[in-house]
């Protein structure tokens, strides 16, 4: 199966590399939204789960946007997580992908967590991505 | 199956290595320091894994385990279901994490790019990230790494 392949942005060299830590525990979805993105010119960091994420955040590595779905496996929600980055990790944007019948474990989507529905396709995730990672700015932490 | 990209573009030739490592605190800089020399690197955390993503038909060149897995699995077994299952696909086993950083030396040594970083480099790194999370409270604690 090829991986698909994007295109880097334009001008990427001169701006700082941004990262990205990708939490999604389906080892072939994680795969091909990593490769995408490295692709893409962002430096990509892989968790399969909240407690990985949370290791990562808290390694003091430098993260400018978490990219998780809602549905993961264990206790925590990427609602959970997303609230946690929020509270701990002020700097790191967030972008959350829910299916129609995901329900976070009942739990309600906040209204400002951006929010990616699936179905969806990769040109998209990459155009959320860099309109929040705009908005957060110069992204320091 | 080599990767091709729509269009027709240039096509990727630098090898892929499928980085089987549980802890995400160890995982991380070995798979950034190959990826610095130019590899493609899969992640996975599980046999199952592993197993998912060559069943999906994602080139892998060479599967970079450790002998000890978490569950109490070990990468023999894994190389023994390579040899049958996937025979074109190399297997490197390391006995530790520290072992590991010095076979991803070895690989980065003849790897498509020659990275600056020495290993020793990148196993200082992973002992930094494990003594702070055992510091922290954090991590699983469950790697030794000598």
């Amino acid at each position: 199966m090829p991986l698909p392949r994007a295109r880097p942005e334009n001008g990427s060299s001169d701006r700082p590399q941004r990262t990205i830590l990708i939490v999604e525990d389906v080892a072939v979805i994680r795969a091909t939204l990593a490769e995408f993105l490295r692709d893409a010119d962002y430096r990509v960091l892989e968790a399969v789960n909240a407690a990985e994420a949370k290791a990562v955040l808290d390694s003091g590595t430098p993260v400018d946007l978490v990219f998780s779905d809602v549905r993961m496996p264990g206790e925590e929600s990427g609602v959970d997580l997303a609230l946690w980055t929020r509270q701990q990790h002020p700097g790191a944007a967030v972008l959350l992908v829910s299916g129609f019948a995901d329900t976070a474990g009942g739990r309600a989507l906040p209204a400002d967590i951006p929010v990616l529905r699936k179905p969806y396709i990769l040109g998209t995730v990459l155009q959320r991505i860099r309109l929040l990672l705009r908005e957060v700015g110069s992204g320091t932490s | 199956m080599p990767i091709t990209s729509p269009g027709g573009a240039a096509q990727r030739s630098s090898a892929a290595i499928l980085l089987l490592e549980d802890n995400v605190l160890v995982r991380m800089p070995l798979g950034e320091y190959l990826r610095d020399c130019g590899y493609r690197v899969l992640e996975a955390t599980t046999f199952a894994e592993a197993e998912a993503l060559l069943r999906a038909g994602i080139r892998v060149d060479l599967v970079f385990t450790k002998v000890r897995l978490a569950g109490g699995r070990n990468g023999f077994t894994l190389a023994n279901w390579l040899r049958r299952n996937h025979p074109g696909i190399k297997v490197l086993l390391a006995a530790s994490v520290a072992h590991a950083a010095e076979k991803a030396g070895d690989l980065c040594a003849s790897g498509p790019t020659p990275s600056p970083e020495h290993h020793g480099t990148v196993l200082r790194r992973i002992q930094q990230l494990l003594h702070q999370a055992r510091r922290t409270g954090g991590g699983s604690g469950k790697d030794n790494v000598a």
